[in-house]
């Protein structure tokens, strides 16, 4: 058992042969920053820019070829490309700002049209100008970590400039952390405070460009985009907090990467670490959303069932009462009559009894059911706030006597001592 | 920066002239040649790969603009471009399942994946915070690598026939078969078909999906039955032309459509007709502009086609474009400085006591509005434009009867919400000048009329000054 477990999680690890920490580190490099950026899309409700950055890049990138071509540096390593493609996505940024903003089309649109025309237009180009450079088609679809590496120790030509992207973006975040997060959840007062939206948007915009086709090599450009946008949705699953997302989202993508790097090996996939990344940041949203403390399916099912059944015992309680005629020593409730009256199923009526029974709040006997104390007083309260609240609506909102009932009914299961005191005084039960 | 393998081989995710022109259609010969020699081709008795190839855009464009149209109105413009791309695994899977590349498993498979990255997204809409947009770029971009991975995995087992499966989602609109015609057809008749039938669900709940709700339509038959549509014709697209321009039929002649029309019906139809317009003429483009190593990709070029087709339209639509706009702006800024003229001239008859002399000196009116003569004549150019004042003679201006009914008109717009101001709205009488200045240009004749009513019929305002009839 521990044996096969040592086989599948702690060997490939060990395997210097299969395992290249230099590539692993780039693989966190670039999940981490394209992560971070990310956390801001997300909070801001633009995630699909990343989506729409990624492929508008494309003339940018081609046009830096050209450029570096006519200089004479006719390799794809030159600075130019970068400078090309952030260009672009700056361009796309501002096509889309203006499109949005001078016509009624709205921002998703004017997203979807803005990238499918500025990336047909790098196609064109591409298939114009550069036709000659073929090169593995691969690379741009799932992104090729290893494509550029040997096993000779060196690190591998990404690492050091997404390691100074890293860098700077963390510096960017730290220098810039409160007027980043005052324009991206109440703009109108960044302005009056005098912080400039738009220098915020279009700093954010570069950023995302500079960051999206510097991991390119190594993820590809859909992938990029999944590792953009997963961490962030992620954290935001976790918490409400714009500072704990980005800590999250800074694990999420140290896990992803190395889930992902586990998941390509232990599976002989070892021309696709980025896809496998992708895939379990994928995972680990979908975890997350099952059992994430306050948004996960998970908790929220509890949530409604702890309610539900509070719903059913008390509603038990109050027609235990209705049933009771008012007197010195109550005879019991017939079980049968309580279930017609409620409408439950017998298995239901046993469930809620036994909670009930367990929670102290009434007996059974041979005879019937009858309240114990606690149960009088737990009933006598919600009796109470359901007065409490009739009279309510009909003194401070003048709603007609028939029309209070209902809405008493549902409210009396959430009207708490302390908000019950706050009415009660001002209307007293009749 | 090593960005080697990354930056060309971007192309293919477009697909390629190559098959059409080598099938004929490219000659050294001009251009009108080329497109002349493909025009007749889709004439003649056969219905040969050309005739395939443009029906087959034409088809697809009619399709995909009619439901884009509700896509672009219900803001989910991306969804084309999600759905296109959560199809993958639901390819490997048909492939799995059929054991070899045949394309209704495959189209099967992404149908069903497609559906499923729909139903994902929109139960991830209902039970977290995240935003439509989050959900969908979650869903679209983990579906996609799982998609990646499993091909991956394929590929390092060495199965057989798997070979270009990734293809898939990358479509060759030149390699198109009339089998794929016939399906594109098929789909946007079924399409338009279910768009008529649910015509009233749909355009009810594409704008007001509350009261769509509360008509007691059902909002998960409505998610049902677009998602559905758009999904098939989204698998149908891509197997043939690729995701890209897929996505862009989707958004780009629908969001074209909206900027010209007020009416649904009207867009739907003009979207479906953007959509084919595009397709044809990207066409006929990238036959008329290929060169002899220089290709022009068709898939790309429909789809930039299709942007230009919008940039266009958004620079001139008659009451959206942004032309248009500026125009209206630039005119309206022209006839309040002439009015503006026309106050100060009025002012002067009344100190002159009789509108017998019509002639006023720029320097004089420069004087009283405190402006510079230079401005002053340029608003009497303005003026002159529009029949105000004598366009003969630029000094001194020459008041027209015309003009002077205007003058009148703009000084008694001004008075009357002056004494509104003061009278129903408590201002003091020094405080409502600015107020009125800026007012008077755009009263419309009924307010005007109503003001009357309500000040009844007043002869002076609060400056004790006549109001002009």
């Amino acid at each position: 058992m521990f044996e096969s477990l040592h086989n599948i999680f702690i060997l490939p690890w060990q395997d210097a042969r299969l395992v290249f920490w230099p590539l692993i580190l780039q693989g966190m490099l670039v999940s981490c920053a394209l992560g971070l950026l990310g956390c801001f899309l997300v909070v801001r409700g633009m995630s699909l820019l990343g989506d729409a950055l990624s492929h508008a890049v494309l003339p940018g990138i081609v046009i830096g070829f050209l450029v570096a071509n006519h200089f004479g540096t006719a390799s794809l390593h030159s600075p130019w490309i970068l400078v090309g493609a952030t260009a672009m996505g700056l361009v796309a940024a501002v096509l889309v700002e203006l499109v949005r903003k001078q016509s009624r089309v709205k921002e998703d649109a004017s997203l979807g049209i803005v990238f499918t025309t500025l990336f047909a237009f790098g196609v064109i180009l591409v298939s114009r100008y550069a036709g000659q450079a073929d090169l593995d088609p691969g690379c741009v679809l799932y992104g090729n970590i290893e494509y550029f590496t040997s096993l000779d120790g060196s690190l591998p030509d990404g690492v050091i400039p997404m390691a100074v992207i890293l860098s700077l973006l963390v510096l960017g975040i730290i220098v810039f952390y409160r007027p980043l997060l005052i324009t991206t959840f109440d703009p109108s007062l960044a302005v009056s405070v005098g912080i400039a939206v738009g220098v915020a948007h279009y700093g954010l915009m570069t950023a995302l460009s500079l960051t999206i086709v510097a991991s390119f090599e190594a993820v590809g450009a859909i992938l990029a985009v999944g590792l953009l946008i997963v961490p962030g949705a992620t954290a935001r699953l976790w918490t409400d907090k714009l500072g704990r997302m980005l800590w999250f989202t800074v694990a999420f993508s140290i896990v992803s990467t190395l889930a992902g790097y586990w998941l390509s090996h232990r599976s002989n996939l070892n021309s696709s670490a980025g896809a496998c990344i992708a895939a379990a940041g994928f995972g680990m949203f979908v975890v997350s959303w099952l059992i994430a403390p306050h948004a996960g399916l998970l908790s929220r099912w509890l949530v409604r069932r702890r309610l539900r059944r509070k719903i059913e015992l008390e509603n038990l309680i109050k027609t235990i009462g209705e049933l009771t005629p008012v007197a010195a020593n109550p005879p019991a409730v017939d079980a049968e009559a309580l279930r017609r009256e409620l409408h439950f199923t017998p298995g239901q009526l046993r469930r809620v009894l036994d909670r009930a029974t367990t929670a102290g709040l009434l007996e059974t006997s041979a005879a019937g059911i009858t309240l114990t104390t606690t149960g009088k007083a737990r009933q006598q309260r919600l009796a109470h706030a359901h007065l409490a609240w009739e009279a309510y609506l009909q003194e401070h909102l003048g709603l007609p006597a028939d029309h209070v009932h209902d809405a008493a009914e549902w409210i009396e299961h959430y009207l708490h001592t302390d908000k019950l005191a706050a009415i009660a005084p001002a209307t007293e039960p009749r | 920066m090593p960005l080697e393998a990354c930056s060309i081989s971007l192309n293919e995710q477009l697909p390629q002239p190559g098959a059409l022109l080598a099938a004929g259609f490219y000659t050294d010969a001009p251009w009108f040649d080329a497109v002349s020699r493909f025009i007749r081709s889709l004439f003649d008795s056969r219905f040969d790969s050309a005739d395939c190839v443009l029906w087959g855009a034409v088809g697809l464009g009619i399709a995909c603009g009619m439901l884009g149209a509700f896509v672009v109105l219900r803001r989910q413009s991306l969804l084309g471009d999600a759905i296109g791309h959560a199809v993958l695994p639901g390819v490997v899977g048909g492939f799995l399942a059929a054991g070899s590349k045949s394309t209704p498993a495959l189209l099967l498979g992404a149908l069903l994946a497609g559906l499923a990255a729909a139903g994902v997204i929109a139960l991830l809409q209902r039970t977290t915070v995240l935003k439509s947009s989050e959900c969908m770029g979650v869903v679209f971009t983990g579906f996609y690598a799982i998609g990646i991975v499993m091909i991956k995995r394929l590929q390092n087992n060495q199965t057989p026939g798997q070979a270009g499966l990734e293809r898939f989602l990358f479509g060759q609109i030149v390699g198109i078969s009339l089998s794929d015609v016939i399906l594109i057809g098929a789909i946007t008749a079924g399409a338009g078909l279910c768009v008529w039938v649910f015509w009233r669900t749909l355009a009810v709940s594409s704008f007001d999906h509350e009261f769509a709700l509360s008509t007691g339509v059902r909002a998960i038959t409505i998610e049902l039955l677009l998602t559905t549509l758009l999904t098939v014709a989204i698998v149908a697209g891509i197997q043939a032309v690729g995701v890209v321009l897929v996505a862009a039929l989707l958004v780009t002649p629908a969001a074209t459509a909206y900027l010209l029309t007020d009416r649904l019906h009207r867009m739907v139809i003009l979207s479906a007709a953007l959509g084919a317009i595009a397709g044809a003429v990207g066409i006929v483009l990238s036959i008329a502009l290929a060169r002899p190593g220089k290709d022009m990709p068709t898939g790309a070029t429909i789809v930039f086609t299709a942007g230009v087709l919008f940039g266009l339209v958004f620079l001139v639509a008659p009451s959206h474009g942004v032309l248009p706009r500026v125009m209206r702006l630039i005119n309206k800024r022209h006839r309040t400085a002439a009015e503006n003229l026309l106050r100060t001239i009025y002012l002067t008859i009344e100190r002159r006591g009789s509108d017998v002399d019509r002639r006023f000196g720029i320097d004089d009116i420069a004087a009283v509005r405190h402006e510079q003569p230079a401005f002053v004549r340029r608003m009497a150019r303005h003026a002159a434009r529009r029949g105000w004042v004598d366009a003969g003679s630029a000094d001194p201006v020459i008041l027209t009867d015309l003009g002077l009914a205007e003058a009148k008109r703009v000084v008694r717009n001004h008075r009357l919400w002056e004494l509104f101001l003061t009278q129903q709205a408590n201002l003091a009488a020094d405080h409502v000048h600015a107020d009125a200045e800026y007012i008077e240009h755009v009263l419309p004749r009924p307010v005007v009329e109503q003001l009357e009513r309500m000040l009844d019929q007043p002869a002076e305002d609060p400056h004790g000054k006549a109001i002009p009839t």
